[in-house]
């Protein structure tokens, strides 16, 4: 490395330092920052040199480079600090100009629904349990007491494939029979899932919807401890001044059967449109699990005992988001957009 | 249930509506609606489940409201009938799983005329139009006691002689309300000689109805096979006040009540004489006796009663207790009460009368079970995830299609009521496309959805599901390579490999692309726990660019594959710019990045690789370099 060069970066260190010593004023130091630093300056035309040359004066000369740049940038801010210089800053762009945002998509609102309850039954020990949607007889009806020539078959409307083996389930309960016959108990699931009734479409019914259940099967459960659950769920869903009723209602599949619900927010129990006029909203079945149920999923009723509940879970993402319409949920047209 | 409460208050006293409307729903019965004035009357419409067929009866209601107000149950005056009063006629019951019980009377004398206007009243507050005293009976007796009964016109019927059977196929009935009803051999009739003369539990014939001239009827009361009656009725679209009874479990025992209660107010309102009396049960009910243990009662309910509590709430509901011991006692259900079968249904008839609103609320105290919820639904909200945060919108669409894709067999419906629901999806591509041109009519320009769902087809003749993801990018900056880099991230990012297997990209329309990825084909592959690399320090790279020309139908992934296979140095291998076309050869722009943890690189250090990589590609696949 010729030596020239290491010499001129330190003769224009001393020259330097005596000339920001010199200076008198904020805008004397400025231009000669320019001068000694600054692109068209000597150091900076030394620095070029940089990369021609050999890997072991690379280092030396790159060493030297930087204490010069070092030393002068102190001197420079001593001095500035000194003169009581204001530093100039960073000019800002008008503050008023919209923010340019990275594109994110969005959840369906169902799903998000679906999420929000999930992690409420999550801390309450409960797992997500899936089942298929092409069921047989035996667990959509069968064993949820439900025999051939039941009533309440004709109410599910059901779609058959191979009538009556092979069907669309009409309930997510079809995946609760599925984990009693299947699962080491106890059980704590809880079932998001579609369905299908063959009805015709409308505002309020759609051939496929959506359900919620759970399902806890332990020793020693009673009705004290499924009302404890739908209250705390209340609660989640509703806030916490959320009045409840719990009532006697019949289902096949559980016996003693509940209802139930919560006190209109709107009427605060005077009975408006929005509850028919009943002063309550139905928000849930329930019920103990029949013992029929639990035998023909191979549970002894008298060693065991369990609660469960169902919900349509539509009519909650309908009313979360002010959807009048249960078929644009599902027909492609639903656009998610964050609020401007 | 329609209630007036003025005929209810014939039962049972009260003073309160709303009172008796809040506890009878608490019971089961719930109140749906507002209590509504008809006729001068007040009305309560009540929810009945379909085990209660009392419940569809005011004295089945006023049973309830007497129990759970402690009061006393009224019950109307009733004719006394002596059991078969023998006589010509000759009553056949064909087949008796169809018909379980069938009584018949004949009375004479009648004086048909307008019923007197208590009578009226009382059915027009329910919703029954009166018609004459003898219909208006059988009607305002089936609203009081829930047993549907029909009166036919004695001198009008082919024959006395009455057979109760399936119907033959391209048999027909005229029903009362004047429709021609073409029967199948799954009805179930009331022939009259040869004759159809009533559609059993559903509607009774139009030849052969009371009208004011009659002066001879014949009165019955049956019960049939509930399934039968109902599937008539949906079948034939006749939902009558008869069929929504009978198509739930009525006791047999009560046609006689029915009828002593009818004789009284025929005798009473149209003089009739009672000719004779059929009676036709081959099979009677025993009574049914249960045994309630009280420590299950309390166990299940959650609450401490007593037994003598609970002997005195079933006696309430004239649940009778027949025995007692310590620990237990054993009822017996009255025939009223076709719902109760077993000890849980006792336990319940306990607690719905001791209240709901008594039972404690507590969460269970049991240790949380381990967690079995599956890797795939894991799977699928990450996905989720995933897509939202690479600009991707989800859509949930109806399996439920007309349209399909020729590749997979797809699964039909055999009932479907609508045309454009016959068969489930094959693919994910047809509802994602149609929400994509959705919105493109609403000039969205840039569109990405995607969905997480199912497709369904048949394997063997067996119907199957799968688990799958699909996306369609269109417009804007939408290409194979945009859409196959999403798919390649998620996969990386979901710590699989992409795999063309299990991965189907296609273009849909000129400027959209479609992708599907079996999401349990993936979960049957062993995913990475280590998705990402971690470094302590930025790691030092170099890169070098490598600009050449390639035959035109030559393949760009092997070249990028090989160049990446050339030294464990190299990191990464991409595209500089699109491939494009340069003098009827294919021009390539490649860079390559070397990386090293931990040594500095030069370019002098990478030259011997720089150099093997033009070789690699010169040799390899004949690469001109200018």
């Amino acid at each position: 490395m010729p030596d020239s060069v290491i010499t001129q970066l330190s003769d224009l260190r001393q020259h330097a330092l005596t000339r920001i010593a010199a200076c008198t004023t904020p805008a004397e130091l400025k231009e000669l920052e320019i001068f000694l630093l600054g692109r068209k300056s000597q150091f900076t035309s030394l620095a070029q040199v940089l990369p021609s040359l050999a890997p072991e004066d690379k280092k030396h000369f790159g060493q030297t480079l930087n204490e010069v740049k070092t030393a002068l940038t102190l001197a420079f801010k001593e001095k500035s600090e000194a003169l009581g210089e204001v530093v100039a800053e960073i000019p800002i762009a008008d503050s008023t100009l919209p923010g340019n945002r990275p594109e994110l998509g969005h959840l369906h609102p169902t799903t998000k629904v679906i999420r929000s309850i999930n992690h409420f039954f999550h801390y309450l020990g409960y797992s997500v349990y899936e089942g298929p949607e092409i069921e047989t007889d035996e667990y959509n009806f069968d064993k949820l007491n439900l025999p051939l020539d039941h009533p309440a078959r004709d109410l599910a409307d059901t779609f058959y494939i191979s009538e009556p083996e092979r069907l669309l389930r009409t309930h997510t309960s079809s995946v609760e029979t599925r984990a009693m016959s299947h699962e080491q108990l106890p059980l704590r699931i809880v079932v998001p899932g579609k369905v299908y009734r063959n009805e015709t479409s409308n505002v309020t019914n759609n051939s496929m919807f959506y359900q919620y259940e759970g399902l806890v099967i332990d020793k020693g459960l009673s009705l004290a401890d499924l009302k404890g659950t739908l209250v705390a769920f209340a609660k989640f869903l509703y806030g916490k001044d959320v009045v409840t009723r719990f009532r006697c209602k019949y289902y096949p599949q559980v016996e003693p059967g509940a209802g139930f619900d919560i006190q209109c927010t709107f009427c605060s129990g005077d009975g408006c449109q929005v509850c028919k006029y009943r002063g309550w909203v139905e928000v849930l079945g329930s019920g103990m699990v029949h013992p029929n149920v639990l035998r023909n999923c191979g549970i002894d009723p008298d060693q065991w005992s369990g609660f469960a509940f169902g919900m349509g879970l539509d009519r909650l993402v309908m009313l979360k988001y002010k959807i009048a319409d249960i078929r644009k949920l599902y027909n492609g047209d639903l656009v998610v957009e964050d609020k401007s | 249930m329609k209630v007036p409460l003025s005929w209810l208050k014939e039962y049972v006293s009260f003073e309160d509506e709303k009172e008796v409307a809040r506890l009878l729903t608490s019971i089961g019965y719930m109140q749906d609606g507002p209590i509504k004035d008809s006729a001068g009357d007040r009305v309560l419409d009540l929810e009945v489940r379909q085990n209660r067929s009392d419940g569809l009866s005011l004295i089945g209601v006023a049973r309830e409201v007497a129990a759970v107000l402690n009061t006393d149950l009224k019950l109307p005056s009733t004719a006394t009938i002596v059991a078969n009063i023998p006589s010509q006629q000759k009553i056949t019951i064909a087949d008796d799983t169809l018909c379980y019980r069938f009584q018949a009377i004949v009375l004479n004398d009648i004086q048909v005329q307008a019923s007197p206007s208590w009578l009226q009243q009382c059915l027009v507050a329910y919703g029954i139009q009166p018609i004459n005293n003898v219909v208006d009976i059988t009607n305002y007796v089936m609203v009081e006691f829930g047993q549907p009964l029909h009166a036919f016109d004695a001198d009008l019927l082919p024959s006395l002689d009455l057979t109760i059977r399936a119907a033959r196929p391209d048999e027909e009935l005229a029903v009362l309300s004047g429709e021609n009803v073409v029967l199948v051999s799954d009805d179930i009739i009331i022939a009259s000689g040869e004759n159809p003369v009533a559609l059993a539990g559903v509607k009774g014939g139009k030849a052969s109805s009371v009208v004011n001239t009659t002066t001879q009827i014949v009165l019955e009361a049956a019960t049939y096979n509930q399934a039968s009656v109902r599937r008539s009725s949906i079948r034939h679209a006749l939902r009558t006040e008869a069929s929504t009874r009978l198509e739930k479990f009525l006791h047999p025992d009560l046609t006689q009540v029915a009828l002593e209660r009818a004789v009284q107010l025929l005798q009473d309102l149209t003089h009739a004489k009672i000719i004779s009396h059929t009676d036709i049960y081959p099979n009677p009910q025993p009574a049914i006796t249960i045994t309630m243990r009280l420590a299950r009662l309390n166990r299940v309910a959650g609450v401490s009663l007593s037994l003598v509590r609970a002997a005195e709430l079933l006696e309430k509901l004239q649940v009778s207790v027949i025995a007692q011991t310590e620990q237990d006692l054993t009822v017996r259900v009255p025939y009223f009460r076709t719902d109760l079968d077993q000890e849980d249904d006792i336990i319940e008839e306990v607690v719905r009368l001791n209240g709901y609103d008594k039972i404690p609320e507590h969460l269970p105290q049991q240790a949380s079970p381990k967690n079995i919820q599956s890797s795939a639904y894991a799977l699928e909200e990450t996905v989720r995830d995933l897509l939202a945060s690479m600009g991707f919108d989800e859509q949930i669409t109806e399996p439920l299609t007309l349209e399909h894709q020729p590749v997979l067999e797809p699964v039909a419906l055999q009932n479907s009521l609508t045309s454009e629901k016959t068969m489930l999806r094959t693919t994910l591509s047809q509802s994602l496309l149609k929400a994509v041109v959705n919105r493109k009519k609403f000039h969205h320009t840039s569109i990405n959805v995607f969905e997480v769902g199912k497709i369904y087809f048949l394997a063997a003749g067996t119907p199957q599901e799968k688990r799958v993801v699909g996306l369609v990018s269109s417009g804007g900056m939408a290409s194979f390579e945009s859409v196959k880099g999403v798919v390649e991230l998620l996969l990386v990012r979901l710590g699989y490999a992409y795999d063309p297997q299990f991965v189907e990209i296609k273009m849909l329309a000129v400027d959209s692309v479609f992708a599907q990825i079996d999401l349990d084909a993936l979960l049957l592959q062993k995913s990475n726990d280590v998705i990402e690399k971690v470094l302590i320090y930025p790691p030092q790279v170099l890169y070098q660019d490598f600009s050449f020309t390639v035959a035109l139908d030559a393949q760009v992934g092997p070249i990028l594959a090989a160049i990446q296979a050339a030294h464990p140095l190299i990191s990464r291998v991409r595209l500089g710019e699109a491939p494009f076309v340069k003098n009827g050869r294919k021009s390539l722009f490649v860079k390559v990045t070397f990386g090293n943890d931990v040594q500095v690189l030069s370019s002098a250090e990478v030259e011997p690789q720089r150099l093997a990589i033009v070789a690699l590609l010169t040799d390899t696949f004949s690469a001109h370099f200018n």
